[in-house]
């Protein structure tokens, strides 16, 4: 090697070096290009396949909550085993660990059974701990009632596991409160361990009630007192605030623990909007409002009372107590059949008094949120007649739900207007973003504030110095009207002396009501007077909950 | 002197690359770290439903009085 030539050698190296490291850039380019341009939708698949899993997306059903923002309902998590049959390799190993002989569900064909659901958290970590072979884990929701059974006709019932309404609120808003479903794609890496959680999932409506869960607790320790003196086959009672219509406590006897797992479904029904019953004289100051604001009568107004018998066309009407002439006001405060019947049939008359009756709201369905409601019984024009001129003003020939009781009597409390009761306040997602708020809504105007305020001051009367005196309450003007209903005997389908409903429907403060209701005994024993047997049960309720109205 | 300014230049390729491929690394982490935390949020958002109902079958009138007797106090009967 001369010393002309040395120099050019590295550059000769280096032209070898830099053209090999050229080339392999050009491969490498080359290739490339065939993955990320030519074969660019192929490779994209393949990854997306191998990066690609899945997770059960489905949300929990939303909480029940009351006014107060109590819980009422609300899912919880709960740990359920389930099978991959094929995957199972020590049969017997398995069963004595999960305490069920899992054999006879080996059925290779199958890739999935349900083994236990709902377990507790402890036994789930055990079983989880010992890693069994084709034994897995989910995480279902389990329906929970936290006040047991108070409200629980409200409230309803939905089925556990399933996750769907059955009855109650829990059945009529079950489009709002379930939860969203399906599975959701996550990216996984190569160990399948997640890179990312999917927007979804979401857990349905979180619902706000109007029930009061103070008052609901009042009345529901009222009913219980009741029943246990007196033994009755049922027994309601319901709260408004007359203001509003706003439901504030709902409460039925023979109730239910929704948190049981067996119950008797004849416990269940919600007796408050689906059972109508005759309401007796409860039903007389609405023939008096009708008469009232038709300026037929004035409270001071007196009417033959017959002393005690009175014939009308080829019926013959008696009362409790012999009476001569009575007002208006005496006529409701000593709850006289004759005088009741006097200003529907003679003064109203049968056309005016169905009138009144549509006006009220009978005959129709309140619309409140509960399900099942049943719109009572309302003869059509057809099948009125003049006995049901006569019976009508006195309550019978008409039936009506307790519900509808109130919300017709709220209308005299709140100045005229009748009111849609409605039990849901509000409605938020899952994230607290307001879906829905109730308004009071207005069904129409049916009395004037005159006719309002007579009626207020016959129906203190009746609480002052009439049959409901037992509801009176020290320091509260509480007014209303007793019932006391004879039932048809189903055998002879006749009115019968032996089986009574005893009732009472009013309002309190008088002069500025925030609390309409009513209480509803069916066949008590013993006492039957709605005087002697609901309006004491009304005064209590009064007395306890008025201190805590909003 | 040109083969040193195209290792140079090479080098300088590699360092970009290895930013890149760390900066992707770091990326991959967080990604991971924040699906742990959605996990955990998961598991604490089903964690607060079982107390919310232990709550309130606590804050139930009965249970407060069964307490109370525990720890010899008798609530006043408003009934009465």
């Amino acid at each position: 090697m001369t010393e002309e030539q040395s120099p050019d050698r590295p550059t000769r190296r280096a032209a070898i070096v830099m053209g090999a490291t050229g080339l392999a850039f050009l491969g490498l380019g080359a290739r490339l290009f065939g993955i990320q341009v030519s074969g660019h939708d192929g490779w994209r698949g393949v990854r997306d396949a191998q990066a690609r899993g899945y997770v059960d997306l489905r949300g929990p059903r939303g909480h029940l909550r009351d006014a107060r923002g109590e819980l009422l309902a609300v899912s919880v998590p709960v740990q359920s085993v389930y099978l991959v049959p094929r995957n199972v390799e020590h049969p017997d190993a398995v069963s004595l660990a999960l305490g069920v002989d899992v054999r006879a569900r080996l059925d290779p064909s199958r890739q999935f059974a349900w083994i236990k659901r709902g377990i507790p958290d402890d036994e789930a970590a055990r079983l989880r701990a010992m890693k069994l072979a084709g034994v897995g884990f989910r995480t279902e929701y389990a329906r929970r009632y936290p006040q047991g059974r108070v409200a629980s006709h409200v409230v309803g019932l939905a089925n556990g596991m399933e996750d769907d309404g059955h009855e109650g609120l829990e059945a009529a808003l079950d489009d709002v409160l379930v939860g969203r479903r399906g599975r959701g794609t996550v990216t996984v890496d190569g160990l399948r361990r997640k890179l990312s959680w999917p927007d979804g999932g979401q857990g349905g409506a979180d619902v706000e009630l109007t029930l009061d869960l103070v008052i609901q607790r009042i009345v529901e320790e009222e009913l219980d007192a009741a029943v246990a003196q007196y033994g009755p086959t049922w027994a309601v009672a319901v709260v408004v605030d007359p203001r509003t219509g706003a439901v504030l406590a709902v409460a039925n006897r023979p109730t239910f623990d929704p948190n049981a797992r067996v119950t008797d479904v004849r416990t269940h029904q919600n007796l408050a909007v689906s059972s109508p019953y005759e309401p007796g004289s409860t039903w007389k100051p609405f023939v008096v409002a009708g008469a009232l604001e038709e300026n037929l009568v004035t409270p001071q107004t007196r009417i033959d009372c017959e002393n005690g018998l009175w014939r009308h066309g080829s019926r013959i009407l008696h009362d409790h107590h012999p009476y001569g002439s009575l007002t208006v006001t005496d006529i409701v405060a000593k709850s006289s059949n004759i005088g009741a019947a006097k200003i529907g049939a003679v003064t109203l008359g049968g056309k005016r008094l169905r009138k009144w009756a549509v006006a009220f709201g009978f005959g129709e369905k309140t619309q409140v949120e509960m399900p099942l409601e049943s719109r009572g019984e309302l003869k059509t024009p057809a099948q009125w007649n003049s006995f049901t001129d006569t019976s009508v003003p006195m309550g019978h020939e008409i039936s009506t739900t307790v519900m509808q009781l109130v919300a017709a009597m709220s209308a005299i409390a709140n100045g005229g207007k009748l009111l849609a009761p409605y039990v849901v306040k509000r409605v938020s997602d899952a994230r607290g973003a307001e879906l829905f708020a109730a308004k009071p809504q207005v069904v129409r105007e049916i009395l004037s504030a005159r006719t309002c305020e007579q009626m207020r001051d016959i129906l203190v009367e009746v609480v002052k110095t009439g049959t409901g005196q037992r509801a009176a309450v020290e320091g509260v003007a509480v007014a209303g009207k007793t019932g006391t209903t004879q039932k048809v005997d189903p055998a002879t389908r006749r009115y019968t002396h032996e089986k009574h409903i005893s009732s009472f429907v009013g309002f309190a403060p008088a002069e500025k009501p925030t609390l309409c209701l009513a209480v509803v005994i069916d066949e008590p024993q013993g006492e039957y007077y709605g005087g002697a047997v609901a309006a004491p049960v009304v005064g209590r309720i009064v007395r306890r909950a008025l201190p805590h109205v909003k | 002197m040109k083969a040193v300014r195209g290792l140079l230049v090479v080098v300088l390729l590699l360092e970009l690359a290895l930013i890149v491929v760390f900066l992707e690394a770091r990326q991959t982490r967080l990604r991971y770290a924040l699906a742990k935390k959605q996990e955990s949020v998961r598991a604490i958002t089903l964690e607060n439903r079982t107390l919310l109902h232990d709550v309130a079958r606590a804050r139930r009138p009965e249970e407060l009085a069964k307490r109370a007797s525990e720890f010899g106090l008798t609530l006043k009967e408003e009934r009465k």
